[in-house]
């Protein structure tokens, strides 16, 4: 049937052709109409030009059956706006627009895939500062992102991501050549050449100043630094000279009385250090080169020999000076002490009350001791028999100046281990670990706790001896689920923090396994403090790592065989919706230690569409890491919901970020191996400011039978560790009557005091307003395995461990977990368990819940 | 456009911010999935700024991008589509073929009123889509040609075709 309206031209149809219906019922008169009739539609979708639209509108007004057509083709137009319309409200309902940040999400992606660094704002920054300098060196048409950009882009990153803290180093101070000592007083004071010095001269370099046996003068000494105030005011009086050579003072002859505003250094001709702290200080040149009439000997300091060279300094006040020469080594001069400098070297002796000058006697007080006060920590290291133990290595931990500082070394034929700090210890204990020496390898090694130190004046003295137990070995063998024996499998102990769930590596005693799958380690712990428990994780490269805890080589249980320790096999799984073409790097935590304090970590290929087929993982939580360590963040690997029933699971990357920290410690790679592991102990923040018992909180501690609890340890915790888990600080012991100030728990921290024999008790931020706050620990008790979870056959020889996990309320963040092994020797029961309703498991037993009162006996069955 | 390509980021981000509603809009109406749209959205302007060297500076970046945006989507659908065939055979099929979801559910709809907007949800893609891009979406016909890969006579014919449909399903029927 042939149409009759107007066939468009045969490929470029230039408008929208008009309904043929329409066409039937109004057809065209003339070719005019029909021309103006294919172009309406056009024209009320107005997509006609201007020479077009004025075409319309004049025949439309010439010809009637045309104007008809067009206002129907017009009002196509609005009824279709107006259904569109329609949909359009319903649609802004249901599909939430873009959103304003929409373009920076894009350019965020963008980096991600360029970079392989997470995009924050600072990374986005300066990728943006990167790509501005590329961009103003780039022609036009330049291709992809030049390695110049990312490598600007790297150092940008370094400069961004370290933070906002801008480190000026070194000394910002411009060098100033107007260090000069300038005459504030002056009585016959003279100069070189007979020149008189008067108030207001100041003498420059290489000038001198003498005054006679009546004469006196007082100096103002500006070194080099900016600062308006003086170094130091010199007064001299009666037959002394000095000049300034250098930039400082040098007292030739006689005596001048320093008066320092702050620290200054002085060198000696010879190469000795004098180092004042701020105070007053006087000084006696003796020199033996006798002064010419003329004083010409003033104009060659170097006239005086070095070996000749002798002079007296004391200390009237303030604070300590010191005299250093490279073969004689640093002198302490205190306050009422004197040190006496000459060819031979630095003495000290007293002052007394006649002293050098008797205008300047002596004000410190008057002591028979020989000087240099010098601060001692001492500690005492013997075997268990009482013998010192010789060369044993000592980590000592202590508070000064608010601040925490390390000192290491070895015990003596004594078994004394004595450290020459800068700075006294300024709190009552110290925390200590001890290593027996390589020739003892029966002995076990002392991890670390806090020790009580008593202070005398600069001494501080640990009140109890560290004893060293015989060790009993470690032995035992790694295989895989076949049983097959591993070589080489790293075998690292390590001890664990029941109530803190901190993780401490003891990397000094990795062994490997040898052919055999065996390996022995010796020196470990005889002992822990209270709730901890030693673990060991077995590493092999390809196979998830594994926890075993052991009992601690002192236990009964120490003495049972420790069966195989089965690698267990992995399972595979899928992961989808990664970025293409990338290698994604996995971190698995390693369950059954404490969350946050190891992972194990792999890497995979990600194909064209972001997917990776097969990923051999074990059962641990898994997260993607983005970016590099220092500034890494994770995203959390979650389960697709629809289960694809047969293959294996896949799983996706949330879209929740967290930052590394939030969700691990502070973790470093094992050596050689893909287990990234964190180095923490209870005692490693600790309270470092004295605390004054003056006004305010205490904390007594007693126990059921109200006695005082001396020596519990105290500590504060907050829960601002990784996925809010505990943080702790050690604050200290309590006193001989149970007590403790307060004033070191800041505000809103929580409190936990261990007893000594392991006791705890848990106060939820204590109460400000009361004067005292008191603790009861309350005593542990004990739980006993029952005859049905206990091991039958030929593993009725081991020791079997049994977790308890504390479900009672506890503090926030504060996850009780402990460990204990049960075996025949003790009855197959546990002790030591503060009481609360646990979650028991009993070797690889379904987990049973028991409820332990103190000093009661819980049945777990 | 210049500036994009030397990588300026910032220049990018405005181009972005600039086209992306309309981008969206275009997602929306091929792919009819909110996440769906967004992620297309995301891609389009990925491919943008990693093809940008290709661009030929002296032109306009519409059409390029509305190019880049059709095929984005249409990828979308096909990859879509693949995974939800039970056979597993990506089918190459055209977009202007794919039966409307919503015809599917035709039946659920008889209950919809005679009104235009109802025959307007009973238009297959192939004919509604043109016609949904210039009235709802706002494109213009060169626009819609270059998002939808076709030639501009092409959007032309049908336009005109979905109208046609339309005012002869609505014959005799009362207008609001």
């Amino acid at each position: 049937m042939s149409e009759q309206r107007p066939r468009p031209p045969l490929h470029q149809p230039l408008h929208q052709p008009p309904n043929p219906a329409d066409l039937r019922r109004a057809p065209p008169a003339n070719s005019d109409c029909a021309r103006i009739r294919g172009l309406m539609r056009d024209f009320a979708d107005g997509d006609l030009d201007v020479a077009g639209r004025r075409d319309v509108e004049e025949h439309a007004h010439r010809c009637h059956v045309c104007a008809v057509e067009l206002s129907r083709a017009e009002h196509e137009v609005v009824r279709l706006r107006r259904a569109f319309g329609q949909v359009q409200d319903e649609e802004s309902a249901a599909v939430p627009p873009l959103g304003s940040d929409f373009a920076s999400r894009v350019v965020q992606r963008l980096v991600l895939d360029e970079t392989s660094s997470f995009p924050t704002e600072a990374v986005v920054a300066a990728v943006r500062a990167g790509a501005a300098r590329a961009r103003a060196t780039a022609r036009p048409t330049s291709p992809r992102f030049a390695p110049s950009v990312l490598l600007s882009v790297a150092a940008a990153l370094l400069v961004v991501v370290a933070g906002a803290a801008w480190w000026f180093g070194g000394d910002d101070r411009a060098p100033d050549r107007s260090a000069r000592l300038v005459v504030t007083e002056a009585r016959g004071a003279v100069g070189p050449n007979g020149r008189r010095w008067g108030v207001g001269d100041g003498l420059g370099e290489s000038q001198s100043l003498s005054v006679s046996a009546a004469g006196g003068a007082h100096l103002e000494w500006h070194d080099f630094s900016s600062g308006s105030q003086p170094a130091a005011t010199l007064e001299l009086d009666g037959n002394a000279s000095l000049m300034l050579q250098d930039g400082a003072p040098v007292l030739l002859n006689g005596t001048v009385r320093i008066e320092t505003h702050r620290p200054v250094s002085l060198s000696v001709k010879d190469g000795a250090l004098l180092q004042f702290g701020v105070g007053e200080y006087l000084v006696a040149a003796d020199a033996v080169d006798t002064m010419l009439a003329d004083g010409s000997s003033l104009q060659d300091p170097m006239a005086s020999a070095p070996s000749d060279l002798r002079f007296e300094l004391e200390v009237l006040s303030g604070e300590s000076a010191r005299i250093t020469r490279s073969d004689i080594g640093p002198t302490l001069v205190s306050q009422g002490t004197v040190g006496v400098y000459g060819s031979g070297g630095v003495t000290t002796r007293p002052s007394t009350s006649g002293g050098a000058s008797s205008e300047f006697a002596g004000r410190g007080p008057e002591t028979t001791q020989v000087a240099s006060a010098q601060p001692t920590i001492s500690a005492f290291v013997n075997e268990r028999s009482g013998v010192p133990s010789v060369g044993t290595a000592l980590l000592l931990a202590y508070a000064a100046h608010s601040v925490a500082h390390v000192g290491f070394g070895t015990t003596n034929a004594n078994g004394a281990f004595v450290l020459n700090p800068e700075f006294a210890a300024e709190t009552d204990f110290a925390v200590m670990q001890a290593y027996p020496p390589a020739t003892r390898l029966e002995l076990g090694l002392r991890a670390p706790d806090a020790y009580r130190l008593l202070r005398q004046g600069a001494e501080a003295r640990c009140t109890s001896s560290l004893v060293l137990d015989v060790s009993v070995p470690l032995s035992g063998t790694v295989v895989d689920e076949q049983g097959d024996p591993k070589l080489g499998a790293r075998v690292v102990p390590c001890v664990v923090d029941e109530l803190f769930g901190t993780l401490l590596p003891l990397l000094g005693r990795l062994a490997y396994t040898d052919q055999e799958g065996r390996f022995e380690i010796r020196q470990l712990p005889v002992q822990l403090p209270k709730h901890q428990y030693l673990a060991l994780l077995l590493a092999y490269g390809g196979l998830r790592p594994v926890v075993v805890p052991v009992p601690v080589r002192g236990d009964i249980a120490a003495l049972l065989p420790l069966g195989p320790l089965v690698l267990p096999p992995l399972r595979t799984i899928r992961l989808h919706q990664l970025p293409a073409h990338t290698t994604v790097t996995v971190l698995e935590e390693i369950d059954d230690l404490p969350r946050g304090s190891a992972a194990w970590q792999r890497t995979f290929t990600t194909d064209a569409y972001g997917r990776v087929s097969m990923a051999a993982v074990g059962t641990g939580d898994l997260w993607v890491r983005v970016g590099s360590d220092a500034n890494a963040l994770l995203l959390r690997l979650v389960l697709d919901e629809m289960g694809s029933g047969g293959s294996s699971p896949r799983y996706h990357p949330s879209a929740t970020v967290s930052s590394m920290a939030s969700v691990f410690d502070p973790l470093s790679p094992l050596p050689g191996a893909d287990v990234l592991l964190a180095s923490t102990f209870r005692h490693q923040v600790f309270q470092c400011a004295p605390v004054e018992t003056t006004s305010g909180l205490a904390l007594r501690v007693v126990d059921s039978l109200d006695r005082a609890v001396p020596e519990g340890q105290v500590f504060a915790v907050t829960p601002t560790g990784p996925r809010g888990r505990a943080a702790a600080r050690f604050l200290g012991f309590t006193s001989a009557n149970g007590v403790m100030s307060l004033e070191a728990v800041s505000q809103g921290g929580d409190v936990v005091v261990i007893a000594p024999d392991g006791a705890t008790s848990y106060v939820a931020s204590p109460q400000q307003e009361l004067l005292q706050v008191h603790v009861t620990v309350s005593g542990l008790g004990r739980v006993l395995v029952a005859p049905n979870l206990r091991p039958m056959g030929n593993a009725a020889d081991r020791a079997v461990p049994v977790r308890l996990q504390s479900l009672g309320p506890v503090l926030p963040g504060l996850e009780v977990s402990l460990m204990r092994f049960a075996c025949e020797a003790s009855g197959w029961e546990v002790a030591g368990i503060p009481p609360g309703t646990y979650r028991v498991s009993v070797g690889l037993n379904s987990p049973r819940m028991v409820i332990v009162s103190a000093s009661g006996l819980g049945v777990v069955q | 456009m210049l500036r994009v390509q030397a990588g300026d980021l910032d220049a990018f981000s405005e181009l972005v911010a600039r086209f992306q509603d309309m981008v969206h809009g275009l997602a929306i109406s091929i792919l009819r999935r909110p996440e769906d749209a967004e992620e297309a959205t995301q891609d389009t302007f990925l491919k943008l700024f990693r093809a940008r060297g290709q661009f030929d500076g002296s032109r306009a970046v519409e059409p390029w991008l509305l190019r880049i945006a059709g095929n984005a989507c249409r990828d979308k659908l096909r990859r879509r589509r693949a995974a939800s065939l039970p056979n597993g055979r990506a089918e190459d099929r055209d977009l202007f073929e794919l039966p409307d979801a919503r015809l599917q559910q035709g039946a659920v709809r008889q209950a919809l009123d005679h009104t235009v907007r109802g025959e307007l949800e009973q238009l297959s893609d192939k004919v509604r889509m043109p016609l949904e891009l210039k009235y709802l979406r706002g494109l213009t016909n060169q626009q819609i040609a270059d998002a939808l890969g076709v030639s501009l006579s092409s959007v032309k014919v049908q336009l005109a075709r979905g109208k046609d449909i339309l005012a002869s399903r609505l014959q005799g029927v009362r207008e609001a």
